[in-house]
């Protein structure tokens, strides 16, 4: 767990603030994770910070959300091409 | 945000103001793709007009080209120092998981031969067949019988229709391999609203015919020229409960198949010929789209495509202008 906060302070993710009057923050909680290998013996317990992404509120928190994935007709063509060419 | 349980700094009025993006947030997934796409633009890399998650660079000899799906990266290309380069860069701005040749992604799995690349997507329909609990049901050679017609309100409704949604869900992404059960998944769509007894039983059945053959793909063969030739029918006022059209169009890059498209006509067409000359319109969209992508993939394709159609009243009036209404 402390290797999460640790991994996100070394990445800058944040700095710590007044909150401004008026606004709200945005919850975030802990989740856990238990890593088996396969023989069934604990590799390690994993953490994870997430924010609680359902409390935000369009135009206020965000804009957009959108990302493009690609078409699959594109993926099929990259192959086909892939193909005939070798 | 406010700050993290075990965070001890500061007062208690404080809270973390967030510089970058963390999991969970709404807007996680577009600030990542935003970076990925700036950097590789930074690298060198050209965004394709015809699809946003297509990049593509030309060096010299040169050619490589990337494809995203958020964040599973697809690349291709003729030159292995510069797919080198490329994986060194990515390494040095992401931490990356390289998986090495194309086997898996996205569900398809992907086996090479000298005859060319077969995709299939056995372990996602067994796992449709799995989670359904008909993998032990008798397969089924023909999902339909001929001339069977569905309509809105046979049968009684389902007391469940969200399990009738995800099952046509996934259905729907089976048919990126098959097109066999396209117009299957067409038909059995159109009644998410109110799913009956009758649509389900029929979803059933082509859970059947897909345990007949789960490793039924398409194979997208070595041996073949690049020329885009598309084949498209349609039939006439078939939908019972409206009376459109159901029509379908298949377009194959020399003897690959690559698209494929089985839809009921937005408006009521008065003759088969009707029909057909508006379903040729859209599928010649499908081909500029088609060539815009090929010239982004720098491929030359000098000749016209073709396109093939059997209505010989809709042949006349695309032949010749005179006979507009």
């Amino acid at each position: 767990m402390s290797d999460e906060l640790f991994a996100l302070e070394q990445n800058h993710t944040w700095i710590v603030t007044d909150l401004p009057p008026g606004k709200s923050a945005i919850d975030c909680k802990y989740v856990y994770k238990t890593k088996f290998l396969a023989d069934g013996t604990i590799e390690r317990l994993k953490a994870r910070l997430v924010a609680k992404g359902f409390t935000q509120k369009t135009g206020i928190d965000y804009t957009e959300t959108f990302s493009p994935v690609v078409k699959l007709v594109t993926v099929r063509v990259l192959l086909s091409i892939a193909a005939i060419k070798g | 945000m406010r700050k993290p349980p075990v965070c001890s700094v500061g007062g208690a009025n404080e809270v973390c103001k967030l510089l970058k993006s963390l999991y969970g947030l709404k807007q996680a997934s577009c600030q990542w793709y935003s970076k990925f796409s700036l950097s590789l633009i930074a690298f060198g890399f050209t965004q394709s007009k015809a699809d946003y998650s297509l990049f593509t660079k030309v060096d010299n000899n040169s050619f490589t080209a990337l494809l995203v799906y958020v964040d599973d990266i697809i690349v291709a290309g003729n030159c292995s120092s510069s797919i080198a380069s490329l994986k060194s860069f990515l390494h040095k701005q992401f931490k990356i998981k390289e998986l090495g040749c194309l086997r898996y992604s996205l569900g398809l799995e992907v086996a090479r031969s000298s005859k060319g690349i077969h995709l299939c997507q056995r372990k996602y329909a067994l796992d449709i067949l799995a989670d359904s609990g008909t993998l032990a049901s008798k397969p089924l050679k023909l999902p339909l019988e001929q001339n069977f017609k569905l309509t809105k309100t046979s049968g009684a409704p389902l007391s469940d229709p969200n399990s009738y949604h995800r099952l046509i869900g996934r259905l729907l992404y089976l048919t990126i391999t098959r097109p066999d059960i396209c117009y299957l998944v067409q038909i059995l769509s159109q009644y998410m609203d109110t799913p009956t007894s009758i649509h389900l039983a029929t979803a059933y059945r082509v859970l059947r015919y897909i345990k007949s053959a789960p490793r039924q793909g398409i194979l997208l063969p070595s041996s073949s020229q690049i020329q885009l030739k598309a084949f498209c029918d349609s039939d006439w006022a078939s939908c019972p409960d409206t009376r459109r059209s159901v029509t379908g169009y298949c377009i194959f890059l020399g003897n690959s198949l690559i698209s494929w498209k089985s839809k009921k006509q937005s408006v009521v067409s008065r003759s088969s010929a009707e029909a057909e000359y508006r379903f040729m319109a859209s599928t010649c969209s499908e081909l500029t789209w088609l060539r815009y992508l090929l010239q982004d993939l720098c491929l030359s394709h000098p000749q016209t495509a073709q396109l093939y159609c059997d209505n010989q009243a809709a042949l006349h009036i695309a032949a010749n202008s005179v006979f507009h209404e």
